[in-house]
């Protein structure tokens, strides 16, 4: 055999012996990886990845959402009054730490114009607030100076960012809203967003910013002519009107415990303080105040009453302070309850006797009058008769223990209109006619809690408007008064 | 019915094969089977609170064909188990199987409580609230057992005997063959038993048959159609209708444009349905109420409902043409209404007046001091005349007879003036007779203007309208009985390309 093929051979064996060796090794080796375990891939979002402005704000919002669930689980505030400081405390950290590091890749100086809302926000969360500045600042910069619309279209986003973000940025709110009124709007307009900034003020609980911005309302409302009073914007201003917004600030400046102050003295002096006060800034006569107060509180009649001995009573009790509380059941279903008796949904519609709750628990004494004028339905109960549509609520609203609160139903008089169409059309129940007060003034607003009234010891009408904290303060002065020797302006 | 069970003795950690498993001969559940379901599942809740179970079951066998030649034939059935558990000071939880062994079942309400607790939204019965009315159901009886019973043979003979006829004179068929058959169940932890509550529904069952097709020549420039659906396919003759297809593509062969404008129209049956349904649709009294739709009037500033001015609407008034009366009657099984304990006999026009408009049981309560909701026209009956179609295009000087419409769109919610095309047969009658056919129009008219020029009636029939899986999702079927028509002064607006 020549040397060459005797070579030739040996070097093939080798070729396939390594390429046998090598198909065992690969087969034992790919072997070896199927029984590796299945291990689950890391699904960790990394929200610094994120390369879209909107993918940030989504994704700081789930993190938002997880935090407020996580927070119910130890406390479900149903019962509770609500916090007005809430609004300025800091969002919990894992918000703040996903916005700041989502909005790390976004440069102010270069970010789209057209992401500024979204991007605001976001810097605020991340608490990168000279940020969120620039950006606003480079926005208002890219605006022509023909473009006055759009300029107030843009720094009304951003008042609205600033007091809508928690915690809230009032400081930038008033800087933007106080340069607008000082550069060139008119009286109304300045007018209009003093009020703006009072109310987001009083509403974040920024006591002292809210009495400031007030002072600024009614100066400017003093400064108003007869014909601007009398204009469309001065009417249509607020949700109620020019004067009702004159009357907010009026009523911040001179605060509740000015008010608790005169009540201690009497209620005809607390009435008085805020007719005058009334009359002063609005140039209305005193007794245009369209509010009650100082009115005598009319005795309740009742068709049915619950307990069924208080039938004989007077009520408001004379000698008590006295809550006279309006049912207004016109959107019992839907609005307030949901078809299972299971709901959750009715925090809306019990949020009413939680407060009362409280009430009566911190004052005994007090003589709570629920008054109800029957509609004709109640939830998906058959249509009920009036006495069995008064027992349904006395059913419903007693577990919730009120102490010394009776309930009073009048059968409402009514009528339908002709068939086909047959709808009920109610008339206003004796009670809620007694409890209206000139023009303005109706217990049954008819568009949900309806009218809730403080009545002293003396049947004079103290409070309408029951914002927690100062209702408890008037309250108390009533009571410290009786102990003191009642009412001064009555002896 | 036999459940097939596996044992439990799976390996931890293995998913388990699927153990519900309906033996061959029974396709849908028994009033008995739904309710041991239930009472198993109630039984398997922990935590107190209530437990609603909706049990529905289904038998669906279909054919469908293309081009002369079946492209799908098939018997499917499954069966739904939603349970909601509303666990006191957790939360409100749901979860679905098709599985009805303990295990599946167990594990079901597991997970229903599980997500109930990861709501984060504790609940308590809001007390002194009055338990739900009890309801008393309408006895309908809209189930068949010919169609219940229509085999995949059957479905294909049927196919073949409509197939042929078209592929003999060298057309090209399409067509749908479908029987359906359910059963749906809803009841709560709280009257396991009964008597049940108007939000309860007792175990009722339902079948619901289709048949329809087209045909078309081999060059695209004819097309008939015609079909029909009903609870019972005894009254479905699949013959008929395939020799109706194929006479309409025959004659609706090398149309001619004609100028859109205003023509008398014959409308088919199934024209008038479908323009019926813009009417249909537009039946809610709240909207009326609000000031919207073609049913509102006007403000009533003399009345006062709350605070708020009335709006009166047309209920009362005479709104179409005398001679039109639309009905519901749940009894009337080819309506196909499922039973609901508020059901009554109901006239929406009577004699052309207005009559009732839908509502929900919120409203009821509220404004009428009621506790019913009254449905909308799903499911009517519409009076007609003795006119033949024949007669009607006898005594037509020049007019149009239209088979069908599709595609249509509302575009104005105060007249419902809507917009839609002509499809499968279109033709021009001049002097008593079909002269030619027509290439397809678009129109643009209200049915309301439609049924208040109105010429000749005929004999009401049933009509095509099938709508699938209704009842397992909750929609309510719209079978319609309608004659075809006469009306004057149709507004067609522009010509389509389409067949």
């Amino acid at each position: 055999m020549p040397t060459f093929i005797c070579q030739h051979a040996r070097w093939a064996s080798h070729r396939v012996a390594h390429f046998a060796a090598l198909c065992v090794a690969l087969t034992l080796a790919s072997s070896a990886a199927a029984q590796t375990r299945f291990a689950w891939p890391d699904t960790t979002v990394d929200i610094s990845k994120y390369t879209t402005v909107d993918l940030c704000l989504a994704a700081v919002q789930r993190v938002r959402e997880g935090q407020i669930a996580f927070g119910r689980q130890g406390v479900w505030r149903d019962t509770m009054p609500s916090d007005p400081q809430e609004p300025l405390r800091p969002l919990p950290a894992p918000v703040a730490q996903a916005a700041t590091r989502c909005v790390a890749r976004f440069d102010p100086r270069t970010a789209k114009l057209t992401d500024f809302a979204q991007l605001m926000q976001l810097y605020l969360v991340a608490d990168r607030d000279a940020d969120s500045k620039a950006l606003l600042d480079r926005r208002l910069a890219a605006i022509t100076t023909k473009g006055t619309r759009e300029r107030i279209a843009v720094e009304d986003s951003a008042v609205l960012i600033y007091l809508s973000v928690q915690p809230r940025r009032l400081d930038a709110a008033e800087q933007l809203l106080v340069a607008r009124a000082r550069g060139g709007a008119d009286r109304l307009d300045r007018m209009a967003l003093y009020y703006r900034l009072m109310d987001a003020a009083r509403q974040a609980g920024d006591t002292s910013r809210s009495r400031r911005v007030a002072k600024w309302v009614v100066a400017v409302a003093d400064s108003l002519t007869s014909d601007e009073r009398e204009s469309d914007k001065f009417t249509r201003m607020g949700s109620e009107g020019g004067n009702l917004v004159v009357f907010a600030a009026m009523f911040e400046i001179v605060g509740s415990k000015t008010l608790t102050d005169s009540l201690r003295h009497s209620t005809k002096a607390m009435a008085n303080l805020l007719r005058t006060m009334w009359s002063q800034f609005t140039k209305e006569r005193p007794e245009a105040l369209p509010f009650p107060l100082g009115e005598r509180a009319p005795t309740i009649t009742g068709d049915f009453w619950y307990p069924r001995e208080a039938s004989g009573e007077k009520h408001p009790a004379p000698g008590h302070v006295s809550i006279v509380e309006f049912v207004d059941a016109s959107r019992l279903y839907g609005a307030c309850m949901n078809d299972s008796p299971w709901s959750a949904i009715s925090d809306y519609c019990v949020s009413n006797w939680y407060f009362l709750r409280r009430l009566s628990n911190r004052f005994p004494g007090l003589d709570i009058t629920l008054v109800l004028g029957t509609r004709g339905n109640f939830l998906h109960a058959p249509p009920p008769s009036p006495a069995e549509e008064a027992e349904l609520y006395h059913n419903w609203i007693d577990p919730y223990h009120i102490k010394g609160t009776v309930l009073s139903a009048t059968a409402r008089p009514f009528w339908n209109l002709p068939e086909p169409d047959g709808r009920r059309v109610d008339k206003p129940a004796p009670n809620s006619v007694a409890y209206s007060f000139g023009k303005s003034f109706s217990s049954e607003q008819g568009n949900g809690l309806g009218g809730r009234y403080l009545v002293d010891q003396d049947g004079l009408i103290v409070d309408v408007f029951f914002n927690e904290s100062a209702t408890f303060g008037f309250i108390d002065a009533l009571i410290q008064r009786e102990k003191a020797g009642g009412d001064r302006a009555s002896k | 019915m036999k459940i097939r069970t596996t044992s439990s003795g799976t390996a931890r950690g293995r998913r388990a094969e699927p153990k519900r498993l309906l033996a061959d001969e029974e396709r849908i559940l028994t009033k008995e089977e739904c309710e041991a379901i239930a009472r198993r599942i109630f039984a398997f809740a922990r935590g107190g609170g209530e437990t609603q179970v909706q049990i529905g079951s289904w038998t669906s066998g279909e054919l469908r064909w293309a081009r002369n030649r079946v492209s799908l034939a098939s018997e499917r059935r499954d069966v739904q188990i939603e349970i909601h558990r509303l666990v006191p000071d957790k939360g409100a939880g749901q979860a679905s199987t098709n599985q009805f062994d303990d295990e599946s079942l167990e594990s079901a309400v597991r997970s229903a409580e599980r997500n109930a607790a990861a709501e984060h939204r504790p609940m308590r019965p809001t007390p002194g609230l009055p338990a739900w009315p009890i309801g008393t159901w309408p006895q309908t009886a809209i189930w068949s057992d010919s169609t219940y019973n229509l085999s995949t043979e059957t479905r294909g003979e049927v196919a073949r005997s409509v197939i042929e006829p078209a592929e003999a004179k060298g057309y090209l068929s399409a067509g749908y063959i479908e029987a359906h058959a359910g059963t749906t169940m809803r009841v709560s932890s709280e009257r396991p038993a009964g008597p049940y509550a108007v939000v309860d529904v007792p175990y009722s069952k339902w079948t619901q048959a289709q048949c329809s097709m087209t045909v078309r020549d081999q060059q695209g420039s004819g097309s008939g159609w015609s079909g029909l659906s009903s609870y019972d396919w005894q009254s479905i003759d699949p013959a008929t209708l395939g020799a109706r297809a194929i006479q309409k593509c025959e004659a609706s062969r090398n149309p001619v444009v004609l100028e859109p404008g205003r023509y008398t129209v014959i409308l088919e049956p199934q024209a008038v349905a479908n323009l019926m349904q813009v009417i249909v649709a537009s039946m809610g009294r709240i909207d009326a109420e609000s000031g919207g739709g073609p049913w509102t009037l006007a403000v009533d500033d003399a009345v006062q409902i709350g605070p708020q001015p009335v709006w009166r609407t047309k209920l009362g008034l005479k709104v179409i043409d005398e001679r039109i009366t639309i009905d519901h009657d749940p009894f009337d099984p080819r309506l196909g209404v499922l039973p609901q304990p508020w059901m009554e006999p109901l006239t929406f026009f009577d004699k052309g007046v207005l009559m009732n408009l839908e509502y929900t049981r919120d409203y009821a309560i509220t404004y009428l001091d009621k506790n019913a909701p009254r449905r909308g026209m799903w499911g009517y009956r519409m009076s007609g005349g003795t006119t033949s179609v024949d007669e009607m295009i006898a005594s037509t000087q020049r007019g149009l007879l239209v088979t069908r419409f599709s595609d249509i769109r509302n575009l104005d919610g105060g007249s419902l003036l809507s917009t839609g095309l002509t499809r499968d047969g279109l033709w021009l009658i001049e002097h008593g007779k079909i002269s030619k056919a027509v290439k397809n129009l678009r129109f643009t008219e209200s049915p309301l203007f439609v049924l208040n020029s109105i010429e000749q009636l005929g004999v009401p029939v049933p009509v095509f309208r099938p709508v699938r899986n209704a009842y397992e999702q909750g929609i309510p079927l719209t079978p319609a009985i309608v004659p075809p028509l006469k009306a004057r002064d149709f507004s067609f607006t522009s010509t389509i390309d389409a067949i």
